[in-house]
């Protein structure tokens, strides 16, 4: 008992001096540490997200040691990132001079959205079937969308407006009721800075003359014109400011109940 | 603002032109800037050419998926180049393809050797310069380990004194591998890393 305790204690002796012994020699105790560390994953994940600061640091001729350390081991103790890091470290440093290959093939750009799609995308957002109707909101990356559009040549409206349309949108089935809406806003040659929105409407089930009556709201900034769809389902709304197109919002209201 | 980082900002504003023939006109002008990069890391690889369209396409479609998060346009192609080598370094670390990234020559692939025979009462220095005479490394390789950890030096350095000796360029990064392949082989002997537990 005595031999073991003796023993014991003699243990735990040996290993405090060998802890005061690391703890006063910074350097050996550095490398102990890389040789006993046990990183994981988490650690590499780490370290290769550091990597491309780690990298400027030292391209730039800083102290990347000391800026990351947890870095600067990891390399150390992982031979997978240090061979990444090397990867980095090289192509960086060749940046200006990198090889040229004897054949570069084309991107696919399929990934990007077509002005269409983006357009629909848009438009399921902006249009907001209601109880009475529908009410589209327009906005600044709509307006975008439509602009990117390649551009058909719009007849003037009746006769009246020699202009083309600054827009068209037609939108197919936007409401439970509505079949079509097409929406064009023409300038107001008389009136600079002013346009008129014109409305055609197709409702489900509904024909001429039967699709007189139906209301057309538009708001803007705290301001509104109503107009009445005629019996082919037009209707025209003049006086909208064309600087504030971004912020319209269109309701078209097809049932008795009225929004 | 330079030219360079107005250059950056005109491509970045171009990439994010939702829908416009602007951006596939700018996504199409980054393709051979990446894809240069994608293949100068891989060209070391037996596939090479495909690796790097393949690295390069997924690396088009990360750059358009978050260009919202370049917090610098004035850098767009330097962030550009950081997704593409990223996506070079993951495809290379996937595990099914387990590719290994050739470097220059090593002392990789060197025969293990038993435990190396350790003073029992060694403090820690003189245990740790022990292992390292006794294991089976390269002089270059004890001088590259030895170099940054006990005689505190960075890798420029270390590099520019192997050229010297070896009269042939050795880069920083070349000093990074073989000191991480050469504690690798430390690290194996279990015995050496049980007695340096110890200490810490």
């Amino acid at each position: 008992v005595l031999f073991s305790l003796f023993y014991s204690l003699f243990s735990i002796f040996c290993i405090r001096n060998k802890r005061m012994d690391a703890q006063n020699d910074p350097q050996a105790r550095r490398l102990a540490e890389a040789l006993v560390a046990n990183e994981d994953e988490a650690d590499c994940l780490a370290c290769l997200d550091g990597l491309e600061a780690y990298v400027d640091a030292q391209l730039a001729g800083e102290d990347y040691l000391a800026q990351m350390p947890q870095v600067a081991q990891h390399l150390d103790t992982c031979v997978a990132c240090a061979e990444a890091y090397a990867l980095v470290y090289e192509v960086r440093l060749a940046e200006a001079n990198l090889p040229l290959p004897a054949r570069i093939p084309p991107p696919d750009l399929a990934f990007l959205r077509s002005p269409l799609q983006r357009l629909q995308e848009l438009l399921a957002g902006a249009v907001e079937p209601l109880a009475t109707g529908l009410r589209l909101v327009f906005s600044q990356a709509l307006l975008a969308a439509l602009d990117a559009l390649p551009s058909t040549a719009a007849p003037a409206l009746r006769g009246e407006f020699a202009a083309a349309p600054l827009f068209e949108l037609l939108l197919a089935n936007p409401a439970p009721a509505v079949e079509s809406l097409h929406l064009s806003l023409y300038p107001d040659g008389a009136r600079p800075g002013l346009g008129t929105l014109r409305a055609q409407l197709a409702l489900v089930g509904r024909d001429w003359p039967d699709l007189a009556g139906i209301n057309i709201v538009v708001r803007w900034l705290g301001a509104e014109q109503q107009a009445t769809s005629d019996e082919w389902g037009e209707a025209l709304i003049p006086g909208v400011p064309l600087d504030v197109v971004a912020q319209l919002v269109v309701e078209v209201i097809t049932s008795e109940e009225k929004a | 603002m330079d030219d360079l980082a107005a250059e950056n900002e005109r491509l970045f504003a171009d990439c994010a032109n939702e829908g416009s023939p602007a951006q596939a006109a700018a996504f199409a002008e980054l393709w051979p800037v990446l894809y240069r990069i994608a293949y100068a890391m891989l060209a070391r690889q037996t596939d090479a050419d495909a690796l790097a369209a393949d690295c390069t396409q997924a690396a088009l479609i990360k750059i358009y998926r978050n260009l919202a998060r370049c917090e610098s346009p004035a850098r767009f192609r330097a962030w550009c180049g950081q997704i593409v080598r990223r996506t070079v370094i993951d495809e290379l670390r996937r595990p099914a393809l387990a590719r290994r990234a050739a470097l220059p020559a090593d002392e990789a692939g060197a025969p293990t050797t038993p435990p190396i025979e350790l003073n029992e009462s060694a403090d820690l220095r003189s245990m740790l310069v022990a292992a390292i005479a006794a294991a089976p490394l390269s002089e270059r390789s004890r001088r590259v380990v030895l170099g940054r950890f006990f005689e505190e030096q960075v890798d420029e350095a270390l590099a520019q004194a192997e050229s010297a000796l070896s009269d042939q360029p050795v880069l920083p990064s070349h000093v990074q591998v073989t000191r991480a392949k050469n504690l690798a082989k430390l690290r194996a002997d279990s015995s050496l890393v049980a007695r340096l537990r110890e200490f810490l």
